[in-house]
């Protein structure tokens, strides 16, 4: 059951329909968990294919249920196991293909689930969840239907507020709310994500058609520009309806995206991206990494390489999370040493300029203007391992020829002049004012957006039969 | 979306900033309200026969009308919905127009089928496969279709005349849907059939039908006439794109006669005979088909005839050459009626009217049939109804629909039924396909595409068996 297609929003309404008949916790907790697990049975390839996957809940249960009283060395042992049986499970290319299982099993939303389980583990030990986890808890919170396949990753202390205030009853405003969210995320993904995709398809094809110099810049330009664009409204659209589904069964979920375009450095774009895995990564990779490495090696000057080697790590990790290929390798290398540059040359630039006239040059409307393109710029670029192989981005680069260098430069100049312009024009509608609030924030306003996306969104499914591209995220 | 918020005004009486805008929206209340109902009085006047063209403006008209009734705060908010609504049309308008490219769709869905099938794919448009032969100096036309002419006949000598065959002896490059185009020489009277045939009566084997009767668009190998020639080397297609029953029955008055053939295999496809039969049943010159001693001499006008359809189909080319530039006015013209979003809600209606469509017309085809077998009678050949089912009969495969199922179903029974009370045999190729639940739908992909086309090589392949087992 795909997250945008219809059946899901049927499944979803009726299960937020018998969810709020009753405000009783153990009964939310009944309807949700039966809820997950029904939805987890239409990814069926019959019983035998949830053997691998409940055996995986069952570990992470028992792993969980012991971490608190596990000696010291066979803590690490629990958390290798459990990353171990991941690996295993998800055939990552550099296990031995004999030691896989040789029936097809359910795998859906398995990545989420591992990160769920880890930062239970690693919370149970510590003490930050200081309570027992029981089985209808554990469950309720690694299954539950709206994060399953493709997050946000909640932390568990967060969802456990969910229980542990008296729910409300819904009421319109809620409703509307949640209603309204939903629709911005259907038409991310089943409108935008869709146009984007139809024009990036259309301008490869283009590419491969004998043109100009000209000609062949304008289709590399859209072909590789159009790939992030595409990527946060089919992520960020899918999130956005999963989070409005969660309010409706009074579920707060976290926020993945916070305007990731308009981050003027690498890190920053990173706080601001798939923002769940960034803080996931933050707390039990970075964090933990960075203080060992500078227990271990107490030096001041060594404190810019631990802080770059830190991040570097960090961030090939998500890289690597993605994929087992080499070219996920590389996009994580990017990605690690996109974030660990930018760490350096802010720690260089404020040696060099003092602190006080670096974060003045920062604050540079002309200077956010450039890097926020530059941002923009290094990510397409990044990405470009992460939508084709070694074998496209060769054909890419043979078919652009002279014309390379050109479209990364327009690509640069194109999002430093657009994102400046949208940075601007949203400036300017905030700026309208009525009754003390900006106008786009007035229900008017809003009731007359939803109803205008709701209406392409229900055009676009119905009357062109276009299905939405699938969730990019699904398959990690 | 973290710093959404409801603005104080939400669901508040209390006087607002928003309320300047009252008069704004009495007065587009006002005239959604007489708008829509014009539009409503106007769909009874003319009779339409879409029930939500009538119902829908009415609601709208009431809710426009429930509307004005409402306090202040509601009332805007109403009005910033139907706002919102005509927004969202015409972006619709506008995304169609960035989404919808019918011939590129089908392009990529024939071109991901080649490469699944392993046939070369042939990306050019026909118009370029047409110019292409030119260049070599080689006779090359679109294929001429019957029913295309229904509106305003061909002038030939002087009066009004459908034609059943295209130009002799050029090459018609007719469709590509499986990766390389149906591309073959006409014969002396227009028809898809090597030389000399028609000179060879008393023949083996008369085929009379639609598309499928052509052999669209497989290879000439895999055709049901290139087969039975393997076997019966004077066999003849009089097959035509989008013939139904009558244009058959006009084959079979104008031609037959000159080539007496001892079997008459005459095509049913239930997915399209009907529909077809019901197009042709309104055309004047073709229900004289009926009448026993109306013809309209076409096989003694061939060279009257080449001149004709060559004129007609050197137009359709040289307009696909030059195609008529679309002036921005008209762009805005069709922008602003929301020309993409009627052609839309128009496809749906075809779309919701197959089973409709679907249905057959069971005396008027008896007639047709009556009349066929009468004339064939007199030279002691005998007609057998080829019954060709259509892929939506099958579970899983493309276009099921269990409605168009139980309609074809009562059409095979309904043939069966005509066909034994005139003594003529079928050949029931709709039992020779697996018809299999919908969880073993994988197995059609062997015998048909994924998108509106006829059968693969393999679907004409068992087909073509069934029939030779039924000759013998």
């Amino acid at each position: 059951m795909g997250s945008t297609s219809f059946q899901f929003f049927g499944f979803a309404f009726a299960v937020v329909l018998v969810y709020n008949l009753s405000r009783s916790v153990v009964y939310r907790q009944a309807v949700l968990l039966a809820a997950s697990l029904l939805f987890l049975a239409s990814f069926s390839l019959g019983p035998k294919s949830f053997l691998p996957f409940a055996a995986f809940l069952l570990l992470g249960y028992l792993g969980v249920r012991a971490a608190p009283s596990l000696p010291r060395y066979g803590f690490p042992l629990l958390l290798c196991v459990t990353v171990g049986v991941f690996v295993w499970l998800k055939k990552y290319a550099f296990v031995p293909g004999p030691m896989f299982l040789r029936f097809s099993y359910v795998t859906v939303g398995l990545s989420y689930i591992l990160f769920r389980l880890l930062h239970l583990m690693i919370d149970r030990r510590s003490g930050d969840v200081p309570k027992g986890v029981t089985l209808l808890s554990y469950l309720t919170y690694t299954l539950n239907f709206t994060t399953l396949v493709s997050g946000p990753i909640q932390p568990y202390q967060e969802f456990e507020k969910t229980w542990s205030v008296l729910p409300e009853n819904l009421n319109f405003g809620k409703v509307a709310l949640a209603v309204e969210r939903v629709v911005t995320g259907l038409f991310k993904t089943n409108v935008l994500a869709l146009l984007i995709s139809t024009l990036q398809s259309r301008a490869l094809e283009s590419l491969a058609a004998p043109q100009p110099l000209a000609g062949r810049a304008g289709c590399g330009v859209l072909a590789l520009a159009s790939y992030p664009i595409f990527l946060y409204c089919n992520f960020s659209g899918y999130i956005d309806i999963v989070i409005g589904i969660a309010q409706l069964l009074g579920i707060a979920l976290p926020e993945n995206f916070n305007r990731p375009f308009s981050s003027d450095n690498f890190i920053n774009f990173w706080s601001r991206w798939h923002i769940t895995l960034s803080n996931w990564l933050k707390t039990y990779v970075y964090n933990p990494l960075l203080m060992t490495l500078m227990r271990r090696f107490p030096s001041p000057a060594l404190e810019t390489l631990w802080l770059a080697v830190a991040l570097f790590v960090t961030f090939f990790l998500v890289g690597l999370w993605h994929g087992q290929t080499s070219e996920f390798v590389f996009f994580g290398f990017l990605q690690g040493f996109g974030v660990a540059a930018n760490r350096v040359y802010q720690i260089q630039m404020t040696k060099l300029l003092g602190r006080k006239p670096f974060q003045a040059l920062s604050k540079n409307h002309l200077y956010v203007t450039f890097t926020r393109g530059f941002t923009f710029t290094w990510f397409t670029f990044t990405l470009l391992w992460f939508w084709s192989n070694w074998g496209q981005i060769g054909w890419i680069r043979a078919t652009l020829g002279g014309a390379e260098a050109l479209v990364w430069l327009a690509i640069f100049a194109g999002a430093t002049v657009l994102l400046e312009a949208w940075e601007s024009f949203r400036a300017s509608a905030l700026a309208v004012h009525c009754d003390g609030a900006p106008v786009v924030y007035s229900m008017y306003w809003r009731a007359a957006l939803g109803t205008a996306l709701l209406v392409v969104v229900l055009a676009v499914s119905l009357l062109m039969n276009q299905s939405a591209p699938e969730i990019v995220y699904k398959a990690f | 979306m973290s710093d959404v918020r409801i603005s104080k005004d939400a669901g508040s009486s209390s006087p607002s900033g928003f309320f300047k805008l009252l008069p704004f929206a009495n007065a587009l209340l006002v005239v959604t309200a007489l708008y829509s109902a014009g539009w409503c009085l106007f769909s009874f006047v003319d009779h339409k026969p879409q029930l939500y063209l009538k119902v829908v403006p009415a609601a709208v008209a009431l809710v426009a009308v429930l509307a004005l009734l409402l306090r202040p705060a509601a009332k805007i908010l109403a009005t910033s919905v139907f706002v919102g609504a005509a927004i969202g049309i015409y972006a619709t308008e506008l995304v169609a127009l960035g989404l919808l490219d019918q011939g590129r769709s089908a392009g990529e869905a024939v071109r991901s089928a080649a490469k699944e099938d392993g046939v070369p794919y042939d990306a050019r448009r026909k118009i370029e496969v047409i110019e292409d032969l030119r260049r070599k100096n080689l006779p090359a036309y679109p294929p001429f279709y019957p029913h295309l002419t229904f509106a305003a006949p061909l002038q030939i000598d002087g009066g009004p005349v459908i034609p059943l065959g295209s130009i002799a002896h050029v090459i018609t490059v007719c469709c590509n849907e499986g990766g390389q185009y149906l591309e073959y020489t006409t014969d002396e009277r227009g028809f898809a059939n090597p030389s000399g045939l028609w000179s060879q009566a008393p023949i083996d084997v008369a085929l009379v039908g639609a598309s499928i009767a052509v052999g669209e668009c497989v290879p000439a190998g895999d055709s049901i006439a290139g087969t039975l020639r393997a076997r019966y080397p004077k066999t003849i297609s009089l097959g035509g794109g989008g013939n139904g029953p009558f244009l058959e029955l006009a084959s079979v008055v104008e031609y037959l006669p000159l080539l007496k053939p001892r079997r008459v295999l005459w095509v049913f496809s239930e997915s399209h005979t009907p529909d077809y039969l019901d197009r042709e049943r309104h055309v004047p010159l073709l229900e004289r088909y009926l009448d026993g001693s109306f013809s309209q001499n076409l096989a003694n006008r061939q060279e009257s005839i080449d001149r004709a359809v060559g004129a007609y189909l050197e137009s359709a080319v040289q307009l696909e050459l030059h195609p008529k530039q679309i002036s921005l006015r008209q762009h805005a013209v069709d922008w602003a009626s929301l020309r993409q979003v009627r052609t839309l809600v128009s496809g749906r209606e075809v779309r919701a009217a197959a089973v409709d469509r679907a249905r057959l017309q069971t005396s008027l085809y008896e007639q047709i049939l009556r009349r066929g077998k009468q004339i064939v009678d007199g030279w002691g050949g005998q007609i057998t109804i080829l019954y060709v089912p259509d892929t939506s009969r099958y579970p899983g495969a493309f276009g099921y629909t269990p409605a168009l199922r139980l309609v074809y179903d009562q059409t095979r029974a309904a043939v069966a039924a005509t066909a034994a009370g005139l003594g003529i045999p079928v050949i029931d190729i709709s039992r020779r396909f697996p018809d299999s639940p919908v969880s073993q739908a994988s197995q059609y992909t062997q015998f048909f595409y994924n998108y509106p086309a006829h059968f693969k090589p393999a679907g004409y392949r068992l087909m073509d068996k069934a029939i030779l087992e039924e000759l013998q």
